[in-house]
């Protein structure tokens, strides 16, 4: 690809790729080299499965996703063009490709789980309350994230869960900087809308 | 250093947060330097966008140790070919890459070649391009790389959250 293209179809000029950091074993990799697999999990299997995580919040579905991703690097490896982005990018780019992917097909269910009471002790009683209250609010925080367009919440993951740059976000979303910026800006007004009633509760915790 | 004005900054916080190191590299001294500058005005607008980074904060993380996935992606990939390579091969994962496979990779690198200056590449998107869902979609982009449209376009139009 020659650059990045924007949803109005104007041509962004392509992000310049510097010496790609995965160089050294992509060469091994594309080789059937399992060990050359294992280093690039190494480097990038934990923030994978993180974005994951937070784009379908689900932890079963993340591992699911994170694993594809992989397997289609194996697969795919002996094909790698170097010079047109960085193999991250590329890896990124699979798995935000794969999320949106399982987030259509995913049907909103949210189940609460609520613990066996067995100990009817004051204390335990106000332990177990206090563990469910910071749980009932963890899912607020989920639920919002999940009402979220699919590309505002990758945008919320990259920037404020990954700290990505600009640029490398905007490089994985396959936008430009200010379209990336306007669905970041778009992300956290829904997000302050959504959570605004719980906001009090939500920073005690 | 970049100009700095309170609209920017405004933009800034709306998109990135109040937190100065999520902002772009190119505008974060310039930043702090005008919110060093006006300090009044700067905790007004920064307040909203502190209390939602908080809460963002208190979401859920991913703290499962992933040696375990780790050994079944590898699991599965020593069961898995890779492309151009046959399922015989890759038993022997520790095995060098045949020398059938390197011309077949020599010869793809020509085909690719071609590929390009007919207009038809191989590039990160159709690579990057995901599931089965995507499968129209990569066939889509094999034409969009001489059409001036897309993966983003595609997605743009299949999200309908407008860009």
């Amino acid at each position: 690809m020659n650059g990045t293209h924007s949803a109005s179809g104007t041509t962004h000029p392509p992000t310049p790729v510097k010496a790609d950091p995965d160089a050294d074993i992509l060469l091994a990799l594309a080789g059937g080299d399992t060990a050359a697999l294992a280093t690039l999990m190494d480097r990038h299997l934990a923030l994978i499965k993180t974005t994951a995580r937070y784009m379908l919040g689900d932890e079963m579905m993340a591992e699911d996703i994170a694993q594809e991703v992989f397997l289609r690097a194996w697969k795919q490896a002996p094909n790698w063009q170097p010079g047109q982005a960085k193999f991250s990018t590329w890896l990124h780019r699979v798995a935000k490709n794969l999320c949106y992917d399982r987030l259509r097909k995913k049907k909103e269910t949210y189940l609460e789980v609520v613990p066996d009471m067995v100990d009817n002790r004051p204390e335990a009683l106000q332990t177990l309350e206090a563990s469910q209250n910071h749980a009932a609010q963890k899912t607020k925080i989920e639920h919002a994230m999940a009402t979220l367009p699919e590309r505002q919440r990758m945008a919320i993951t990259l920037c404020h869960y990954r700290e990505l740059s600009q640029l490398e976000a905007a490089d994985i979303m396959e936008v430009g900087v200010r379209a990336y910026e306007s669905l970041l800006a778009r992300a956290r007004k829904n997000l302050r809308t959504q959570l605004q009633s719980h906001k009090s509760a939500l920073l005690e915790n | 250093m970049s100009k700095m004005n309170q609209n920017r900054i405004q933009e800034l916080i709306n998109a990135y947060g109040a937190d100065t190191h999520r902002w772009p590299q190119t505008e974060r001294q310039a930043g702090q330097a005008w919110l060093a500058d006006f300090p009044d005005k700067s905790q007004k607008l920064l307040a909203e966008a502190d209390a939602l980074d908080q809460i963002l904060d208190a979401a859920p993380t991913s703290a499962s140790d992933i040696s375990f996935l780790q050994a079944r992606i590898l699991k599965a990939a020593q069961n898995t070919p890779q492309d151009g390579i046959s399922a015989v091969m890759v038993v022997n994962d520790t095995a060098p890459m045949p020398a059938k496979t390197n011309m077949l990779a020599s010869w793809k690198s020509v085909a690719a070649t071609l590929m390009l200056t007919t207009g038809i590449g191989f590039g990160i998107g159709q690579a990057a391009a995901a599931d089965t869902n995507y499968a129209s979609a990569e066939a889509l982009l094999s034409i969009s790389m001489q059409s001036d449209y897309g993966e983003a376009d595609l997605f743009g139009d299949l999200n309908g959250d407008g860009l």
